[in-house]
This record gives structure tokens, C-alpha cells and sequence, in this order.
């Protein structure tokens, strides 16, 4: 037995609950001290890019003529910018926290766990930025709206998954940030975040539709789409793929992470 | 395992023929230069060096030890390999007991936060809970003399209070075995005795303690035995006296 050993993986998590707590805490803290504007950051970045979107889909192709067009792009830009704000972060995050990873001994997990925590909390008031939208655009909640949980869910399953696989990776290969950056532009056009999903079925033909699921934020904005918009289910074809997705990302991402983070101290 | 009686016959650390080896690379590892590297078939630019090899010892519970050595001899893989940073690439390591490890005087300290968000910060990934940080607290902001600092950012500190701060949350940590790098060489001398005494009295409680140091007169005041390396091999293990005055004729 090597309890030691054991500590450095996942074991002890809930020993080091409150560590998790404490950098989160800290990387709150440390990204907002030093500015004036703080929290606001969190509201003005996907405002800012709404208001871009829309100008330029309402007013130059006039291709958004639905008056909740808006609220349609508003939930696709919350999916994508929770996505390309945890995945860079965590894929850094071991190497930003060298110091600790060389001398202490805790669960590693809870590092690339406390970066998609703290992104959360910017989820969350942007997900309340959402809220207001959908009152002054007087959009009724209904049974429907609950779809939301699992949907974010499966969001969150996929981006845990795909951080942990970027942050192990990228202490043996430091182009991972560069591949990642690349790969977030490319991924922006992949995802039905000013279109929507049905015009990829109709005329990219099926192979390519399909191809197209495999991106797991599809599904779910189609799915939170259908939730708060039309007040429907998800459509099983599409959310059940995004779900398969992003439940292999995360087994992969875990089996990768306590498979490598034992030659992390060695690596950086 | 918290049962004293158990302690008798389990060693508090045990090495079995263990190895440690790094791979020294030239540049820093790059996914696309590797796969041109492979299709071209090159042979790999990187060398080996083994920082620790068969390497044997067991220290009972209660045992103070020191590890002596040249710069380079493995003493700091050492006590990575025992605190579980590092791991074997041969053999085994075995722990019986809570490790305090002050392989660095507050790893993970940010300039950013004050000097309490950062106890907090520090002591919690040493493995305490809020309760345990938060009754220990007081005490080490009273260990630290830093009361008046506690709130101010640590990027305002200077070295010594950084250094005053981080020894101070380790000592409260109350492990069963505390491993110690090079840590007293630091701060003033009034600091330096109160963590010397700190440290003593840690021993007199039957704790396991492993320090290492280039001071003989550091180890021969904390520790019963002491463990050379020289390479990464054992050179000599035995009492503190007689190891280190080999050592000191060694160095002449």
C-alpha cells in the first residue's frame, strides 16, 4: 500500500474539499483584484459579441428576422464561451501551478477542477443574463424550461472531459495552448451558435450532419434552444449523441488524467 | 493505522531497491516536433540520468533522521519520492503515517492574495479541512509574528515574512512524519531558533522526522541517524556521529 501514491491521484477527494474551495477562490480573486470593472467583464464579453452577431444578421445579411433572434443567438454564445473559456484555462493549468504540483502532495484532479468551478460562476451570471432576456422578451417558462438541467449537464460533462485531457496533455506537449487556440476558432463555425441546427441537417447532407453531432455543443444548444424557445423536448437523435459524446469525453479525460499525472512533477 | 501499537511493526518508511530516473531534455517537448521526429526516424535526443538508484532503508516510527550529500546526490528526489510528488520508476516506496512535507516554504503562496487568504489556500492543500484551518489559525498568525501583515497582499511582504509565513502554516500541520528540505536556512536567527525549538519538540512527541541539510551542526542537534547519498546511492547510513564525521573527513 502507498497512501501517498494513492493521495496524488483522485483518492481523498473529499479531504480536499476545501482546498478546491480555496483555489477557486483564489482564482477569482487573483483575476479580479487588480480590476475596476470586476464582475462586469462577465456581462459586457457575450453582450459585446451579441451585439455584434446581431448586427451583422439582422441588419447586413437580414437573415434574422425572428424577434427572439437575439435570445437564439444569446444561448449559443453562453454554450460556446463556457466552452472556450475552461478548456485554454484548464489546459494551463497544471504548468501555472508548477509550484504546487513539484512540492505539495494532494489530489492533482483538483486543479483543472477548480478552473472549470470558477468558470462556472461566470455560467451562472451569464445564464442570469439569460434570465433577463427571456423576461423582456416576455418568453414564458414552462415544464420544458426544465430541460436546461440535463442539457447543462451534458455541457458540463463534455467540457470537464476535454479539460482534463488538455491539461494532462499539455504538460508533455506544450502546443496543446496553440493546437486549442486554433482548434476554438475553428470550433466557432462548427457550432449552431448563429444559425440553427436544422439548416446543417437540411443542406449538409446526412454523413456530414452526422459528423457535424459528434461536437457535442450541438447538441445541447439545440436542445436548450428547443427548451426555452419552443417549449419542446430535446430531439433524441441529436441530444442522445451529444450525451454519448460527451459521457466517453469525460471516462477519457479521467482515465487520462490519473493515468499521467504521476510524471507531471517530472515534466515541468 | 492512527494506533500507536501498530507502529512497532510497521516502519514508518520503507525504500525497496528504488530507482529514480529523469529524462534530461535538450528542449521542451512539442506534439508536432515529436511526430516529425518519429516519421523521420530519429532517435530521440534525450538522455537519462538516474537522480536515485537502488536504493534501500527503512526508518521507524519515532526515528530522526538527516540525509547529507553533495549538491546533485538525490536528497531532495529523496524526499519528493517519500512525500509522494515524485514517483518510482523502479521499486517501491512505503508510508505508514500523515507526511507534513515542507519541501518548499509556502509552495503555491500568490502574490496576489493577502497573507491569510494564502494560509488558507496553503494549509488546506497540506490536506486540512476548514474546521482544522480555521482552529489553527490564530496560532499560526501568532507562530509568524505577522498579525499587523496578516491582511495586507503578499506581493508587499519581504522575503523573510514570506518565508516566516510558510513555516509557520507547515509546523501546524501536525503530521506523523515531517519531512524538511533545507527549510531553516532561511530568516533571521530569532526565527530560526524558534523553528529549531518548534522542531525539537515535534521530536520529543515521538514523531518520525527527515532533514535535509549541508549544515552538520543542524543535523547533528535534530537527528539520531543520519543517511548520506552520494550519486543517488546509499554511501553510509548510521549514527548521526559517526556519519557525519566520515563525511566531514571526506570533504577535507
Amino acid at each position: 500500500m502507498q497512501p501517498s501514491a494513492a493521495r496524488t491521484a483522485a483518492g481523498g477527494l473529499s479531504r480536499y474539499r476545501f482546498a478546491l474551495h480555496n483555489l477557486v477562490l483564489k482564482d477569482f480573486r487573483v483575476r479580479y483584484r487588480n480590476m475596476s470593472l470586476g464582475f462586469l467583464w462577465s456581462l459586457l464579453n457575450p453582450l459585446i459579441m451579441l451585439g455584434v452577431l446581431v448586427f451583422v444578421f439582422s441588419h447586413v445579411f437580414k437573415s434574422g428576422k425572428d424577434p427572439l433572434f437575439p435570445i437564439f443567438l444569446l444561448i449559443g454564445i453562453i454554450a460556446y464561451n463556457f466552452f472556450s473559456l475552461c478548456v485554454p484555462a484548464a489546459a494551463g493549468c497544471i504548468i501555472d501551478n508548477a509550484s504546487i504540483v513539484k512540492k505539495l502532495i494532494f489530489p492533482r484532479l483538483i486543479i483543472p477542477l477548480s478552473v472549470v468551478l470558477s468558470q462556472m460562476i461566470h455560467l451562472a451570471i451569464q445564464l442570469g443574463l439569460l434570465g433577463i432576456f427571456l423576461l423582456v422578451f416576455r418568453v414564458p417558462l414552462t415544464w420544458s424550461s426544465l430541460w436546461m438541467v440535463p442539457v447543462l449537464a451534458v455541457e458540463l460533462a463534455a467540457i470537464l472531459g476535454i479539460s482534463l485531457i488538455a491539461s494532462a496533455l499539455n504538460v508533455y506537449f506544450r502546443d496543446m495552448q496553440y493546437l486549442i487556440e486554433s482548434g476554438l476558432r475553428v470550433l466557432f463555425w462548427f457550432t449552431p451558435i448563429f444559425y440553427p441546427l436544422s439548416m446543417v441537417r437540411e443542406n449538409a447532407g446526412s454523413t456530414l450532419f452526422r459528423l457535424y453531432l459528434l461536437n457535442p455543443l450541438a447538441g445541447c444548444i439545440n436542445a436548450a434552444r428547443r427548451a426555452l424557445l419552443e417549449a419542446a423536448a430535446p430531439d433524441w437523435a441529436v441530444f442522445g449523441t451529444a450525451t454519448g459524446v460527451s459521457l466517453v469525453l469525460l471516462v477519457v479525460g479521467l482515465w487520462l488524467f490519473t493515468h499521467s499525472h504521476k510524471r507531471f512533477a517530472d515534466y515541468i | 493505522m492512527d494506533a500507536p501499537e501498530q507502529f512497532v511493526t510497521t516502519p514508518a518508511i520503507e525504500m525497496n531497491a528504488v530507482g529514480k530516473r529523469y529524462v534530461l531534455r535538450r528542449q521542451k517537448p512539442f506534439l508536432l516536433r515529436e511526430i516529425v521526429r518519429r516519421l523521420a526516424q530519429r532517435k530521440s535526443a534525450h538522455r537519462e540520468f538516474w537522480a536515485i538508484r537502488e536504493l534501500s532503508f527503512r526508518i521507524d516510527h519515532g526515528e530522526s533522521v538527516g540525509i547529507i550529500g553533495t549538491n546533485g546526490a538525490g536528497k531532495s528526489t529523496l524526499l519528493g519520492l517519500i512525500a509522494g510528488a515524485v514517483f518510482p520508476t523502479v521499486g517501491r516506496v512505503t508510508v505508514h503515517g500523515r507526511i507534513g512535507a515542507l519541501l518548499e516554504l509556502g509552495a503555491g503562496f500568490h502574490a496576489d492574495l493577502t497573507g491569510r487568504e494564502n494560509v488558507y489556500l496553503n494549509a488546506s492543500l497540506l490536506g486540512l479541512n476548514r474546521k482544522e484551518v480555521e482552529e489553527r489559525f490564530p496560532a499560526i498568525v501568532a507562530f509568524s509574528e505577522l498579525d499587523e501583515f496578516i491582511d495586507v497582499q503578499l506581493r508587499n511582504y519581504s522575503s523573510g515574512m514570506h518565508v516566516r509565513l510558510g513555516f509557520s502554516v507547515a509546523v501546524h500541520i501536525d503530521p506523523d512524519i515531517l519531512l524538511i528540505d533545507e527549510a531553516l536556512s532561511v530568516g533571521d536567527a530569532g526565527f530560526q531558533h524558534k523553528c529549531i525549538d518548534r522542531i525539537t519538540g515535534f521530536r520529543e512527541e515521538g514523531k518520525t522526522l527527515l532533514f535535509v541539510s549541508h549544515s552538520p551542526t543542524l543535523v547533528r542537534r535534530l537527528c539520531d541517524r543520519v543517511i548520506w547519498l552520494e550519486h543517488g546511492r546509499l554511501h553510509m547510513d548510521g549514527p548521526a556521529e559517526a556519519v557525519l564525521a566520515a563525511y566531514a573527513e571526506k570533504s577535507v
